[in-house]
C-alpha cells in the first residue's frame, strides 16, 4: 500500500463494484420469478390467459401496500407485526361512518387518521420510548384487533355506497382492475423515496449502524419514528382498497398467516432482518412471486393445506438464507 | 542433548484471492519456547498468514510443518487437536458464566455422584490450577463482565491451556489494555514461554517487539521482507523494514498566539467520572487529554457532546463573532467526532466507501424541497476526499468492511472532513492502525490545525501525544490535575502523570 500508492490510487478508481449484495439478490429474485412464471405458463392449463393475469395484479395489491411499508420498517431495523390487524381497525371506523352516510372522501380519511394514529403509536414508543419494535407492535396487533372487534361488536359492515365500491373494484377501460393501477403508483414513489432522497438514506443508514449514524447527526429517532408512521398510512390504504373490493369490512380483513408473507415478500426481496438492506423493487418482485406460486396452487387444486405447507418450506429457506448472507 | 524438530515450520505458503496476491511464497518458523513476533501494516497478508495455520482458509501453495511432521490444516478443529490456539482481537466470552465457566467451556467436569450434573468446584480448582500457572491471582467464580478488558484476555489465555494448546497465537493483544494491564500481560506470556509453549504475536507495536520477543518476521505486500533476532535489530530498522522508507520528522508547527478562542467549556459535571472541568481550545490548537482508562476523559467528551446526561456546568463555543452558550447536542452538529471504536460508531460497515463519507453531510448534495440526492456529486466530492486522503483498496464503491484498518480509519476521518468541521474531537484516532496509516494520520491532525481546525484529542498513546499536542490538559478521577505546555510534553513527564496517578489509586 504505501511503497506503491500511484498504483494503488489507479486500481481504487478504475475498479468498480457494482455488485452490491442488495443488487445480487434481487437478480436472483426476478430470475426465480420469471423462471416460475415461465414454468407455470407451460404446465399450469389458463395460467396466461389476461382474465388470470390480471387477478394476480389485483392480488398484488391486497398485501403490496403492507409490504411496502414493512420494508421501510424493516430497511431501518425495525419490525411491525401491527399493520394487518390496523387494516381492520381503519376499514370497520371508515365503513361505518359510510355505511352511517358520511361522505367516502371523508370516511377515507377517517381510516387514514386511524392508520397513521397507531402508527404513531409505534413509532413514538419504539423511536423516543426506546422500547423493543417486536413486543410494541406485537402489543398493537392485538390492541388494533380488540379494538375493530369492541367498534363493530365483531360484526360485518355492509351497505357501502356503491359509488365508492364500484370506483376502486372496478376496472380501467374495462380491463385493468384499478387496485393494480394504486400499487404501481405506491410501489414507484415509494422506490423513489426510499432509494433517492436523503430520507432514504438516513432510513439505510440508521438500519445499518444507528449508533453512527446518531453520531454522524442523522435524525435517528424522528426518521425511525416515520418509517412507522408510514407503514400506519399504508395499512389505511389497504383497508380503504380491500374494504370496497370485499364489499364489507370484517374484524379480520387480513387473515393472520399472511402476516408472514407479509415479512417473507420483504425478505425474498432482498431486506436482512438485521436492517440496513432491502428496497421496495425486491420486495415487488418478491411479492410477485408468492402471488403467482399462489395462484398456480389455486389453477392446479393443489389442497391449501399443501400448498402452505410449500410455502412454509421455502419461506424458512429464504429466511434460513439471510441468516448464512449476513453471517 | 536429545535432538528435537523445530516446533512449526510454514515454508513456501502462497495464497490468492481474485485480484490480490495475498501471501508469496512466505516462510516462517517458530522453535520450542520461543516467541515470535509477526509485524507488517494492515493488509501485509498476517491475518491471512494466520488464518491458514488456523485452518480458516486453505494455502494454494506450500506446506505446514509442526514438529517435523507435514499437516494438513483444513479446519480449525485440525488447528485445535495439534494445540494450535488463537487469542483474538476481538474477545470472545461469556460475559454473565464464571471465570472457570469461561475456562471449561466445552469440557465441563461431571459430578463425582451424580455424574449427570457438572461440578462446579472441581471447576474452580482447575481454574485455579491454570490461572496459577500464568502466575495470575483471579477468583474463579467472579463473572468475566465484572473483569477489565486485561484480565479477560488472561481467561482467555487460561482457556487455550486448558485445551492443551502448545502454540499460542496473539492477535494485537495490547490494543485495549492499559499500562498495567500491558505489564500483566506480557509476565503472562513469558510464562508460557517458560512452560515450553511457544507464541507467535502479532502487532504493530514496534516498541513490544523490542521488549517481549525473542525473533521477528516482518511482512509487506504479502511477502517476508525481514526476520532475524531482536537482540541484532534497532527499532528503527524495524519501522524501515515495515513501512519500506524512513520515518518523517516531527511536524509540529510553531506555537501561534494569535488564535481566537473557539470553545470554553466550564464547570462541567456528568456522573461519576466527570466531576469538574473547565478549559478554553483556540482555532490552530491542538488539545491533548491524557489520563488512564477510568479518569474520565471519554467520558468527558460524551458529556460534552450530548451523548451522555450533563448535570451541570455550561459550554460556549463561537459563533459569529461571540463566544455563545451552545446546548450539547448542537455542539455535536458542529463538529468531527472521531470515536474510539469505528466498528461501534464510527462507520456504516457494510454500506460502500461513498455512502460513508457524504453521510454526515447529506443536506449538501440534497434538492431544496423534495430533497431528493444528487448521487452523481456525492461520488465526485467523496472521491475527491478519497484522493487527498489517500485512502486505498478495492474500490470506492466497495463496502468500507472490506478495507484495511488503516484504510477505514481514513474513512472516518473523510466522512467528517467532508463537512468541513471548525472543531475536531478525537478519541483514539490511530487505533489499531498499522504504523503507515499512524504517521499519515498524525500528519493529517498536524495539517488540518494549520488550516485552522481546533483538535481535543484523546489517545493513550504516549509518542501520538508528545508528537501532536501544543498543549495538554492531565486528568485524573474526573478533575484537571496539570496542564503541560510545550517542552513540558514529554513522554516522561506524561508516564510519570499516568503511572503516579494509578499508584495513587492503590
Amino acid at each position: 500500500m504505501l511503497d506503491r500508492p500511484a498504483e494503488s490510487l489507479r486500481t481504487f478508481s478504475t475498479i468498480g463494484f457494482p455488485q452490491s449484495r442488495r443488487g445480487k439478490t434481487n437478480a436472483a429474485i426476478a430470475f426465480g420469478a420469471i423462471v416460475l412464471v415461465v414454468v407455470l405458463s407451460i404446465t399450469v392449463p389458463h395460467f396466461t390467459r389476461l382474465r388470470n393475469v390480471l387477478a394476480i395484479s389485483e392480488q398484488l395489491s391486497f398485501l403490496g401496500f403492507l409490504s411496502i411499508g414493512m420494508t421501510f420498517v424493516m430497511v431501518s431495523g425495525g419490525i411491525d407485526l401491527s399493520s394487518y390487524t390496523v387494516v381492520s381497525a381503519a376499514a370497520v371506523v371508515g365503513a361505518t361512518a359510510m355505511a352511517s352516510g358520511t361522505s367516502p372522501l371523508l370516511s377515507c380519511a377517517l381510516m387514514i387518521v386511524v392508520g397513521i394514529g397507531f402508527g404513531t403509536v409505534n413509532g413514538v414508543a419504539i423511536a423516543w420510548g426506546r422500547m423493543i419494535p417486536f413486543i410494541v407492535t406485537l402489543s398493537t396487533m392485538v390492541l388494533a384487533q380488540g379494538f375493530a372487534i369492541w367498534y363493530t361488536h365483531a360484526e360485518s359492515v355492509s351497505d357501502l355506497p356503491s359509488g365508492y365500491v364500484n370506483a376502486i373494484s372496478g376496472r380501467l377501460v374495462g380491463l385493468i382492475p384499478v387496485p393494480a393501477i394504486i400499487i404501481i403508483g405506491v410501489a414507484v414513489i415509494a422506490e423513489f423515496v426510499l432509494s433517492r432522497t436523503q430520507f432514504g438514506r438516513w432510513v439505510y443508514l440508521i438500519g445499518t449502524n444507528e449508533h453512527t449514524a446518531r453520531i454522524s447527526g442523522i435524525p435517528v429517532a424522528l426518521t425511525q419514528f416515520f418509517t412507522y408512521v408510514f407503514s400506519g398510512l399504508m395499512a389505511a390504504v389497504t383497508a380503504m382498497v380491500l374494504t370496497a373490493v370485499l364489499g364489507t369490512a370484517t374484524t379480520a380483513m387480513v387473515q393472520d398467516d399472511r402476516l408472514l408473507d407479509i415479512i417473507a415478500t420483504t425478505v425474498i426481496g432482498g431486506a436482512g432482518l438485521a436492517g440496513g438492506t432491502g428496497s421496495v423493487a425486491g420486495t415487488m418482485l418478491g411479492l410477485l412471486f408468492l402471488t403467482v406460486l399462489d395462484n398456480a396452487f389455486n389453477l392446479l387444486g393443489v389442497p391449501p393445506f399443501i400448498g402452505m405447507t410449500i410455502k412454509g418450506f421455502i419461506l424458512v429457506g429464504v429466511i434460513g438464507l439471510d441468516v448464512v448472507r449476513s453471517g | 542433548m536429545v535432538h528435537r524438530p523445530i516446533h512449526l515450520r510454514m515454508a513456501g505458503i502462497s495464497k490468492s484471492f481474485p485480484g490480490v496476491q495475498a501471501l508469496d511464497r512466505v516462510s516462517l518458523e517458530v522453535g520450542f519456547g520461543q516467541i515470535v513476533a509477526l509485524v507488517g501494516v494492515n493488509g501485509a497478508g498476517k491475518s491471512t498468514l494466520m488464518n491458514i495455520l488456523g485452518g480458516v482458509e486453505q494455502p494454494d501453495h506450500g506446506d505446514i510443518i509442526v514438529e517435523g511432521r507435514k499437516v494438513g490444516l483444513h479446519s480449525p478443529k485440525d488447528a485445535g487437536k495439534l494445540g494450535i490456539s488463537f487469542i483474538h482481537q476481538e474477545l470472545v466470552s461469556f460475559g454473565s458464566q464464571t471465570v472457570a465457566e469461561n475456562i471449561f467451556m466445552t469440557h465441563l467436569f461431571p459430578n463425582r455422584i451424580f455424574p449427570f450434573f457438572v461440578s462446579k468446584t472441581m471447576a474452580n480448582e482447575a481454574a485455579q490450577r491454570y490461572l496459577g500457572l500464568l502466575g495470575v491471582r483471579m477468583n474463579p467464580r467472579s463473572a468475566v463482565e465484572d473483569l477489565s478488558p486485561g484480565e479477560r484476555q488472561i481467561v482467555e489465555i487460561a482457556r487455550a491451556l486448558a485445551m492443551n494448546a502448545q502454540l499460542v497465537i496473539f492477535d494485537e493483544p495490547s490494543s485495549s489494555l492499559s499500562i498495567r494491564e500491558k505489564t500483566a500481560l506480557f509476565s503472562v506470556i513469558r510464562r508460557l514461554k517458560e512452560e515450553d509453549k511457544s507464541v507467535i504475536y502479532i502487532t504493530h507495536f514496534i516498541d513490544e517487539v523490542l521488549e517481549l520477543c525473542d525473533r521477528y518476521v516482518v511482512l509487506r505486500t504479502g511477502r517476508v521482507h525481514g526476520e532475524g533476532f531482536v537482540r541484532d535489530v534497532t527499532k528503527e530498522d524495524i519501522i524501515r523494514m515495515v513501512i519500506g522508507r524512513d520515518l518523517p520528522p516531527s511536524v509540529k508547527a510553531p506555537a501561534t498566539t494569535a488564535a481566537k478562542t473557539l470553545l470554553r467549556v466550564e464547570g462541567l459535571k456528568s456522573g461519576t467520572l466527570v466531576k469538574n472541568v473547565s478549559f478554553d481550545l483556540n482555532e490552530r490548537e491542538v488539545l491533548g487529554l491524557w489520563g488512564l482508562m477510568g479518569s474520565g476523559r471519554t467520558e468527558l467528551i460524551r458529556a460534552m457532546l450530548g451523548l451522555d446526561p450533563l448535570d451541570g456546568g455550561r459550554i460556549l463555543y463561537l459563533l459569529r463573532d461571540d463566544l455563545e452558550p451552545i446546548a450539547a447536542r448542537d455542539l455535536l452538529r458542529e463538529c468531527g467526532y472521531v470515536t474510539e471504536n469505528r466498528r461501534a460508531d464510527g462507520l456504516f460497515m457494510p454500506q460502500p466507501v461513498w455512502k460513508n463519507i457524504t453521510a454526515t453531510s447529506l443536506e449538501r448534495y440534497a434538492s431544496r424541497y423534495l430533497r431528493v440526492l444528487r448521487v452523481g456529486r456525492e461520488r465526485t466530492a467523496s472521491r475527491e476526499v478519497v484522493k487527498s486522503l489517500r485512502i486505498s483498496g478495492p474500490g470506492h464503491e466497495a463496502a468500507v468492511e472490506n478495507l484495511s484498518g488503516g484504510n477505514q480509519q481514513k474513512v472516518v476521518f473523510a466522512k467528517w472532513l467532508s463537512k468541513r468541521p471548525k472543531l475536531l474531537v478525537l478519541d483514539e484516532p490511530t487505533r489499531g492502525v498499522d504504523v503507515g496509516a499512524k504517521l499519515e494520520i498524525g500528519a493529517l491532525i498536524r495539517d488540518l490545525a494549520r488550516q485552522g481546525t481546533a483538535t481535543l484529542l484523546v489517545t493513550s498513546e504516549v509518542e501520538e501525544m508528545v508528537s501532536l499536542s501544543d498543549r495538554v490538559l492531565v486528568l485524573r478521577g474526573g478533575m484537571i490535575v496539570a496542564t503541560l505546555v510545550g517542552e513540558d510534553i514529554s513522554s516522561a513527564t506524561l508516564m510519570g502523570l499516568a503511572l503516579g496517578s494509578s499508584m495513587e489509586r492503590r
